[in-house]
This record gives C-alpha cells, structure tokens and sequence, in this order.
C-alpha cells in the first residue's frame, strides 16, 4: 500500500506543479476568437507573440509595450530572423481600431506574415 | 465493561482508504484540468508589403468586403448574412462564385477586408473564416485611414 500512495502523490504533486508553471506569465490571458476554419500548427518556431486584450493594450510576449517600443521590438526580432511570423492574439472584444494599429506597425517595419491565434470550434 | 474499554484502541491508526479516495479525485481533477485546456489554431494572411516585380502586373480581382459597426457585412452595397450568423453561409456562397469566376478568367481573387473601427476581433474571424471556406487564401487588410 505504502509504495501506491508514494507514488500517487508523487504524479499528485508533479501534475500540479506542470499545471501551474503552464500557465504563469508565459502568456497573456485572452478570450480569443473562435474559428472554423483554423488548423492547430505543428511548426510554432519563427513566431513573434503579440497580443492586444479586450482594451487595447498591447503586449510583446507577456510585457506590456507603446506601439513605438513594439516596432522596434519587431524591427530587432526581424533583423535576426527574417523568416518572422507576427502571431497576433486579440481578444474576442478587441475592437478592429487597435488590431490596425498593430498591423500597420508591423507592416511598416515589414513583418507581413501575420497570424491570428484563435479557438477551434468544435 | 472490560471488554468494552477495549474496543476503541483496536481501531487507532491512519484511515488510509479514504485519503486514497481524496487523493485519486485530485489527481484526476488535475489531469482532467490540464488536457482541457483549449490549445491555439493559426489564421495566417499576408499584410501589404513591398514586392520586387520582374514579371509584368496582372491585376487581380479584388472584393471589399466591409463590416459594420453592428456586425452586418456589405459587399458592393448589397448586406449578406443576417448581424447575427456566425457561419456566413451567403458570404461563402458569393465568394466561392467569385472564385470560381476569378479562376475562369486566370486572376486571382483577392479579398480585402474593411472592417469599421469599433468591429469585434470575432467578427473579423467569422468573416476571415468565410474567406477561407470559399477556398480564397489571398486576404487583406484595408489599413489606410489614420489609426
């Protein structure tokens, strides 16, 4: 019996660790749009994160940025790796007057592979 | 009465059953809890930019479709789909024409999409998803006016 509950705590305590390492600061908290037509990718590498939640604020990775500091943040991103995909995550709510703020920036620092994070719907 | 101070120390010690039970509903909590959670798609389009030409221009065709405030989308003056659709069954119908049309004249459909400023990111999706339905993959953003 003793070496089952050893072992129970064990995957107990191991779970809840992945769970909440999983979830703190890697990435803002949104209620993304859902998509029919979306495919889960296998490929996540050459991506840059950039998210604007339901009030427009913006953020590269998980730190809230001006739109100024954002372009530059892209421009050095792109400098290193040409290749570079933009994945945009806009809350549900996000009204389109910030996504286009966005968009322009990237696409005057010439990021032009924008992708949109959404939900599958199932 | 002897027999009966006895009884009580035969059952001290750790109840180990029950905190196996609680133990097991964690640990199915927490691996439930996990794999629930939702993962992210991709909807990937290419922004304007600027591309070297060396082959002589061939305009493609282009359709704008706008959004309303209210969600309604408009093409060429004419609203499809009702302000509450998801799926966009009318838009689908008329941009898979336009790309059948499109592919007959050896053009490529382009779509942009004019959203209004005050447009939920959703309903940007619904309509992009439309696109994709209609097998259209060249979709754009109108980003001129000042934001």
């Amino acid at each position: 019996m003793t070496p089952m509950i050893d072992m129970v705590f064990l995957l107990l305590v191991f779970f809840m660790t992945v769970s909440t390492i999983a979830k703190s600061g890697f990435q803002v908290e949104l209620d993304l749009a859902e998509s029919t037509e979306s495919d889960v990718p296998d490929d996540t590498s050459n991506r840059g994160m950039v998210s604007v939640d339901a009030e427009g604020e913006i953020y590269l990775g998980s730190n809230p940025v001006t739109i100024e500091a954002l372009k530059s943040g892209i421009k050095a991103d792109l400098a290193i790796n040409p290749d570079l995909q933009v994945q945009v995550r806009a809350d549900a709510q996000t009204q389109y007057a910030d996504v286009k703020k966005l968009l322009k920036a990237c696409a005057e620092v010439g990021a032009v592979e924008v992708i949109y994070a959404t939900y599958q719907q199932r | 009465m002897a027999q009966l101070k006895k009884k009580p120390e035969d059952k001290v010690g750790v109840p180990i059953a029950p905190m196996i039970d609680v133990v097991f509903l964690l640990l199915i909590y927490f691996m439930v809890s996990s794999t629930l959670e939702r993962q992210e798609a991709d909807l990937s389009f290419q922004l304007p930019g600027t591309v070297e030409q060396d082959e002589p221009l061939e305009l493609p065709d282009e359709q704008i479709i706008e959004i309303q405030q209210s969600g309604q989308i408009i093409v060429n003056e004419y609203p499809y789909d009702s302000v509450e659709s998801t799926n966009l069954v009318e838009l689908t119908a008329m941009l898979t024409r336009f790309r059948e049309s499109s592919a007959a004249n050896k053009v490529d459909a382009v779509v942009v999409i004019a959203p209004e400023d005050v447009v939920p990111h959703a309903r940007i999706v619904h309509v992009m998803d439309a696109c994709s339905k209609a097998g259209i993959e060249a979709v754009n953003f109108a980003l001129d006016g000042d934001a």
